[in-house]
């Protein structure tokens, strides 16, 4: 799918992929920039992989967006220590890891508030991150995708 | 019953009933080529893997079902690759089947070890790394139903050597089950009656039929349409010969090297019923200027085309022949279009082709083509090559029979018109096949000569020999100011003498009253024959449309041939020893 996307100078901005409550079937949730790419033919495109079961565009849909981020950020002092676990709680994050130094968080939600938290933290320097991408599931009782497994998002 | 690996893939193809298998041997797939004697289709021994893929690639084309090749792993399988994506460009279904190293050297960059199923995503429709011997048949089965089925396509099976030999219980399955492969075919009916509203109401209309019409075999239902509402049908370059070239309403084909009053008839139409095509660039020149004043219907069967290169005012996903035959009795009564055929038929009086006269010094690539075309009186399988030789054989020959002209479009692939005329010929060995080749493209494949000696192939070869790339040529005189860049193929080979070392009687032709002699000496030589055709350097295509043009600029034929071919010097002396007719007694 990567190769298809690369092929055709699709533009992905985020591609996660896992399980599903169905055994067998595989869940790729994909973020397109749909300014650079047209999200019709990214659709079509994917039909033509045999085993892809369902492709859903969710840009217009009512949506639950998550996604988790780890963030390991400088803390030399208490007082900065204290500043992050501040932010930390703000934004309903966990410290997961704690060293001489340095402070690990841990953020879930909609992309915004990643990059919100990821600017309040940059002062203080980040030596590592890794975010796992979106994952986004439609809200209501109907599953979104109904007989189908595969989640395209496309952000305009 | 138990079977191993290699017994079910010669049971599936005879559940298939393959006939005939293109395919050269290696280490990994020596288990396979073990039972070969045992399989009931025939196995050709090619001369170099690409060859294989082409043979069964024209096949599939001539045939309309699955062909098949094989080869071993590593560079055996990487070899095939060229021939996958033409298949795959052309929506050609073929069976690809090489093995691999085995199951526990996979990675290990092991001797002729390629990470052939890797590579070949991108250029199959599908494709399989068979890890387990259980998963064989079913795999197989799904192959072949996935390159035939909606729009075909070339699919890949990989098998490893320890999955060869490893035995299980044979069972062909019925039918497959690929819930997310379910191709439309019937067409919605509102689009159906919204097109034929359309076509009623048009005063310029114009059919532009691609090579789906063939693929469905619905050229009957083509020309009905066609004749019901007086459409004028023009043929993209692979659709040629789905609607008779000699019929009145056709305009034959567009685009880049089509005909002005085709293009202009695109150009100035007020509905293009696009019918199995895609809309691609060589045949509608700049898209943006496509076509300005027509609304557009398009019926494919795949919907990724759709919209994809062309707006669409009307779309239709479906089979080309079941959607047909819905739209024919939908329409009633068509608008007045004499106008608009006597407005195409001045233009064909305004650009007709280029005029050759019988005594000109030196012999042009159209006067070839056209002696082909009297010599066969049209009854023939014309498989080109790629280059010039390509849209003149297009241009010159008239194809009223479907599938009769066979060639490389999408991929342009040199070096694909001597392996399929051998696939062709396989698929009708009824036909008078004749390959025509450039002097570039001949020598890319022309090791195949000895399949056709070896398994008695009777394919006529026309080397166009112009001693040149001469597309490449042509492009360097018209948008490089004519600096000649690795060109020009003057020198070795002598094609009589290549031929002749095959065992295969050759001729060569250096002025226009040996066209026929020599074309028929070749015909009525049982055997496979080869001529050499010296033509002049410097000719070149003509009508053009420059990329980055609308087809309304399309540059005309010049009336006649002048003296004048390209300035090229020596094109009068014949290149190679003076022989006449150098025909092998045998």
């Amino acid at each position: 799918m990567v190769s298809l996307f690369r092929q055709r100078g699709f533009a992905i901005d985020s591609l996660t992929i896992g399980r599903t409550h169905e055994p067998h079937i595989m869940r790729l949730t994909m973020v397109v920039d749909g300014s650079k790419t047209a999200v019709e033919q990214v659709v079509k495109q994917l039909y033509k992989v045999i085993e892809v079961r369902k492709v859903s565009d969710l840009t217009d849909d009512q949506t639950v967006e998550r996604e988790l981020a780890l963030i390991k950020v400088t803390s030399k002092n208490a007082t900065m220590r204290a500043e992050i676990m501040q932010i930390t709680d703000i934004y309903r994050a966990r410290i997961v890891d704690v060293a001489m130094g340095s402070l690990t968080i841990e953020v879930t939600g909609p992309t915004d508030k990643i990059e919100s938290i990821i600017g309040l933290l940059k002062p203080y320097g980040i030596k590592e991150m890794v975010r796992t991408g979106l994952v986004v599931m439609t809200r209501g009782a109907m599953a979104g995708l109904e007989r189908g497994r595969e989640a395209i998002r496309a952000v305009s | 019953m138990k079977l191993n690996g290699s017994q079910i893939v010669g049971r599936c193809l005879q559940e298939e009933g393959v006939e005939v298998i293109f395919g050269l041997p290696g280490g990994a797939i020596m288990p396979l080529y073990d039972h070969m004697d045992k399989f009931p289709a025939r196995h050709v021994l090619v001369r170099h893997e690409q060859g294989a893929a082409h043979m069964a690639d024209g096949y599939a084309r001539v045939k309309r079902n699955v062909g098949v090749c094989m080869g071993t792993s590593g560079p055996g399988a990487t070899n095939l690759v060229t021939g996958i994506l033409n298949a795959h460009m052309d929506s050609s279904p073929v069976v690809a089947i090489t093995a691999n190293v085995a199951t526990s050297f996979i990675g290990s960059d092991a001797f002729q070890e390629a990470d052939i199923n890797g590579i070949t995503i991108p250029v199959t429709k599908q494709n399989y790394l068979v890890r387990h011997v259980k998963d064989l048949a079913r795999s197989m089965k799904e192959a072949f139903y996935i390159a035939r089925t909606g729009r075909p396509g070339p699919v890949h099976i990989d098998i490893p050597k320890d999955v060869l030999v490893a035995e299980t219980d044979f069972h062909y399955p019925d039918k497959v089950e690929l819930p997310g492969f379910q191709p439309s075919l019937e067409g919605n009916m509102v689009q159906v009656r919204k097109a034929a509203r359309l076509i009623e109401q048009a005063e310029r209309p114009v059919i532009l039929s691609g090579q789906g019409t063939l693929i469905s075999g619905a050229s009957a239902e083509l020309k009905a349409l066609a004749e019901k509402a007086t459409l004028p049908v023009i043929t993209t370059l692979l659709g040629i010969s789905a609607f008779p070239e000699t019929h009145p309403l056709s305009l034959q084909f567009p685009g880049m090297h089509g005909w002005v009053w085709a293009n202009y008839a695109i150009h100035h139409s007020d509905l293009v019923i696009g019918i199995g095509n895609r809309f691609d660039d060589r045949c509608c020149g700049k898209y943006s200027a496509f076509a300005p004043d027509a609304k557009i219907i398009h019926i494919d069967i795949d919907p990724a085309e759709i919209g994809k290169n062309i707006r669409t005012d009307v779309p239709i996903v479906g089979d080309v022949k079941r959607v047909l035959q819905k739209l024919v009795p939908e329409i009633g009564k068509c608008a007045d279009k004499r106008a608009w055929l006597r407005q195409i038929d001045e233009w064909r009086q305004k650009y007709p082709p280029k005029k050759y006269p019988d005594n000109t010094p030196v012999v042009y690539q159209p006067q070839v083509i056209s002696a082909l075309y009297q010599a066969t009186r049209g009854d023939a399988i014309i498989v080109a090559d790629v280059g010039q030789h390509q849209m003149f054989a297009a241009q010159h020959y008239l194809y009223d029979e479907p599938n009769s002209f066979i060639t490389s479009g999408g991929l342009g692939t040199m070096g694909f018109s001597l392996p399929a005329s051998i696939g062709a010929w396989f698929a009708r060995p009824d036909k008078t096949v004749w390959c025509v080749a450039g002097d570039g493209s001949f020598q890319m494949t022309m090791q195949e000569l000895a399949v056709m000696v070896v398994e008695k192939v009777p394919v006529k070869v026309a080397v166009i020999n112009n001693a040149s790339l001469g597309m490449v040529r042509q492009w360097q005189e018209l948008f490089y100011a004519g600096n000649y860049q690795a060109v020009d193929l003057t020198g070795p080979p002598d094609y009589v003498k290549l031929a002749q070392a095959y065992g295969i009687p050759a001729w060569r032709v250096t002025k226009p009253h040996e066209l026929q002699p020599a074309i028929g000496a070749a015909m009525a030589y049982p055997g496979p024959a080869l001529i050499d055709f010296q033509v002049a350097k410097g000719e070149n295509v003509l009508p053009m449309v420059v990329p980055g043009t609308a087809l309304s600029e399309v540059i005309p034929d010049e009336a006649y041939v002048g003296g004048d071919d390209g300035g090229w010097p020596g094109d009068a002396q014949p290149r190679g020893e003076p022989v006449q007719a150098a025909g092998l007694r045998h």
